[in-house]
């Protein structure tokens, strides 16, 4: 059939000449947008502490920039109105030298535990915890640094503390967390005597005037200092309390999740016992048939070969609904994560399922013509043949003798460039408009369909719903009884990389320095 | 004439895959567990080993001999497996990653059961005259 190799070749029925009576499009169970599933979301959650140490790490190495950058506003803001006097008018005496040297120690600081950060990625979650406690106590070192130099009586400088102090709260233990805050407070109690006692200035931080730290008292000092552990200890106690609650819904979340894993991995090895334990009989019931009617045991009488070939045929229909049932058991029980996602080329997994198919249209005379371009997709392998083998042989029993199937991959298409337009179409018995919103449906089966292929379990299509709500594949059907069927899957592809990422030149050298200061890798 | 071994735990399935390829000419033998084969192949190589998967005691046991077979055989010629399985082929669930690794999967051919017996004869006769070549 030359003329159909032609241009019409896999295209819908909407654009050749004769429409078709019905259509129906599958409803996606998922988002509207198909999305391909990321495999690090997935591969991520069976080591949990190490990113999340990681991703607290470079967290708070994030905050540190800002803080830079606040340093380096203020004196640069002394800096350029230095000339002007305006800081002078407003009673202020910033000292930019120090802010600066402390943006200067916080930057190499920050950089240091990026790249500590970078190093222990692949080592045990105890360096990284090391890093984070350098982290706090080098930053609250330094912070004592700038709340002197801000005003360690004039300002609420020390209230920065607090901010610490909650870090902590959620990066370390209970007991841990205090030392922390106790820490600062001897810090800032250190800060306090040093001025008082005259071993560091006695300025008033960015204050010009020390009118205000000369007419305070010590009782108000000891005041201020005991207020300022109350208000300390109550931040660390109610944050670390928090801290600690989540913890331990987070705890219960991995035990109930490693739970449920555990249980589908059961439920699969079992599933995987019992598909072998009810295929292996009917393989060997199957082949020995096979040697009968193949005339391997000599010649069989015509009646003899009528009740093999009726043994034979009902063994495998019912060898095949058997295993459409393990199939479908398998597809609806399982939840996305506990599947295998790998990245697969769609054109591959057809050209298996045509390779396996082929003997099959053979027997009923049946041609297949394909056009199979490769398309990268994030799938389950077993999954995506179960989909599409279904369709093909479909296909193939609905067709006619002497029947034409054509399947078609394109990886993209103008309309939607985020997909692979997969179809599969058949010259068969067709499905009247009415019947077709009906036909996922579970031991769903027309009556054409009944009369014209005995084998069917009814459940092929309901798999194919399955696996397409899993991969948010879109399935769409149409057809004109007596003239085919087309099946339409829109399957999400993975977005092609093009050569020349990778050498940008400046801009992208820029973007990986700016990644490489967020810590990103 | 070839040699072909054929291991498999089903007494029934096996001597059927034997009577189809001894009727296209070849030599067979039929080993019902792992163990007995590799004895098998000391005393005799064959051309072509027709393997299943699952066995009572071991759900991977297939998969190890073709490992073991392959890990065996350094510097000699190598024998090719077809695989039989009535599992979906390079299905993960039930074997451990290094099973469905494809670089590492030790067999030429998998096939499904149950088996198209013509399907059956067709790779059997490709991998022998691929060996030969």
């Amino acid at each position: 059939m030359e003329h159909d190799t032609g241009d019409s070749f896999g295209t819908d029925f909407e654009s050749s000449a004769h429409p078709a009576a019905g259509s129906f499009d599958l409803p996606m169970a998922h988002d509207k947008n198909p999305e391909p599933v990321s495999i690090p979301s997935i591969a991520n959650l069976e080591q949990f502490p190490v990113p999340l140490l990681i991703g607290n790490a470079l967290w708070f190495c994030r905050l540190r920039w800002i803080i830079i950058l606040i340093l380096i506003s203020i004196s640069a803001l002394e800096i350029f109105s230095g000339n002007s006097g305006q800081f002078e008018q407003l009673g202020l005496a910033v000292n930019s030298a120090a802010f600066l040297a402390i943006a200067g120690i916080l930057t190499i600081a920050n950089l240091g535990y990026l790249a500590a950060i970078k190093h222990s990625r692949e080592a045990k979650p105890d360096r990284l915890l090391l890093n984070l406690r350098f982290q706090i106590a080098a930053d609250l070192l330094i912070l004592t640094f700038v709340v002197h130099y801000l005003g360690s009586l004039e300002t609420h400088a020390p209230f920065l503390y607090l901010l610490h102090i909650v870090l902590a709260c959620i990066f370390f233990s209970r007991s841990e967390s205090l030392l922390v805050t106790m820490l600062a407070f001897s810090l800032y109690l250190a800060c306090l005597t040093l001025e008082s006692t005259g071993s560091i200035s006695w300025n008033a931080g960015v204050f010009e005037s020390t009118a205000f730290r000369g007419s305070i008292t010590r009782p108000q000092i000891v005041l201020n200092l005991l207020s300022i552990a109350g208000i300390w200890g109550a931040v660390w106690y109610l944050a670390s309390h928090l801290s600690s609650l989540i913890a331990l819904r987070d705890r219960e979340l991995a035990d109930k999740n490693e739970e449920l894993t555990r249980t589908q991995a059961e439920k699969t090895r079992h599933m995987l016992r019992t598909t072998h334990e009810l295929k292996s009989p009917f393989a060997a019931i199957h082949l020995n048939t096979q040697l009968l009617l193949g005339g391997y045991a000599g010649k069989l009488p015509d009646e003899a070969i009528k009740i093999v070939q009726r043994i034979a045929d009902r063994g495998n229909r019912l060898s095949h609904e058997i295993q459409a049932m393990l199939q479908l058991a398998n597809v609806t029980s399982v939840t996305r994560d506990t599947l295998r996602w790998t990245k697969l080329d769609i054109g591959n997994i057809l050209k298996r399922c045509l390779e396996q198919l082929e003997p099959v249209a053979q027997g009923r005379q049946v041609r297949i013509e394909s056009r199979i371009a490769s398309a990268l997709t994030i799938g389950v392998e077993d999954h995506l043949l179960m989909l599409f083998s279904n369709l093909i042989s479909n296909a193939i029993y609905y067709s006619h003798k002497k029947g034409t199937i054509w399947i078609s991959c394109t990886p993209s298409n103008p309309g939607d460039p985020g997909s692979a337009v997969i179809t599969i179409r058949d010259q068969g018995i067709g499905i009247t408009p009415e019947k077709l919103p009906h036909i996922f449906e579970e031991y769903y089966r027309t009556e054409e369909a009944t009369v014209h292929n005995k084998e069917s379990s009814g459940l092929g299509l309901a798999i194919v719903k399955n696996v397409a709500a899993l991969h948010r594949i879109a399935v769409s059907v149409q057809s004109t009884p007596g003239k085919g069927t087309a099946f339409t899957c829109r399957v999400p592809i993975l977005p092609e990389k093009s050569p020349s990422q990778g050498s940008e030149g400046k801009i992208g050298k820029l973007k990986h320095v700016l990644e490489y200061l967020s810590g990103g890798s | 004439m070839s040699y072909v071994l054929i291991v498999d735990d089903d007494e029934d399935f096996a001597s059927a895959v034997g009577t189809v390829i001894r009727s296209a000419g070849h030599e067979i033998d039929i080993k019902l567990n792992t163990k007995s084969a590799s004895a098998s192949i000391k005393t005799r190589r064959p051309d072509l080993i027709v393997l299943d998967v699952m066995f009572p005691e071991n759900e991977s046991g297939g998969f190890e001999f073709a490992r073991e077979l392959q890990q065996s055989h350094k510097g000699k010629e190598k024998i090719p497996v077809l695989m039989l399985t009535a599992i979906n082929t390079k299905s993960p669930v039930g074997f451990r990653a290094r099973d469905i690794d494809d670089q590492w999967l030790p067999v030429e051919e998998f096939v499904e059961k149950p088996v198209d017996l013509n399907l059956l004869l067709q790779k059997v006769n490709r991998l022998l005259e691929k060996k030969k070549n």
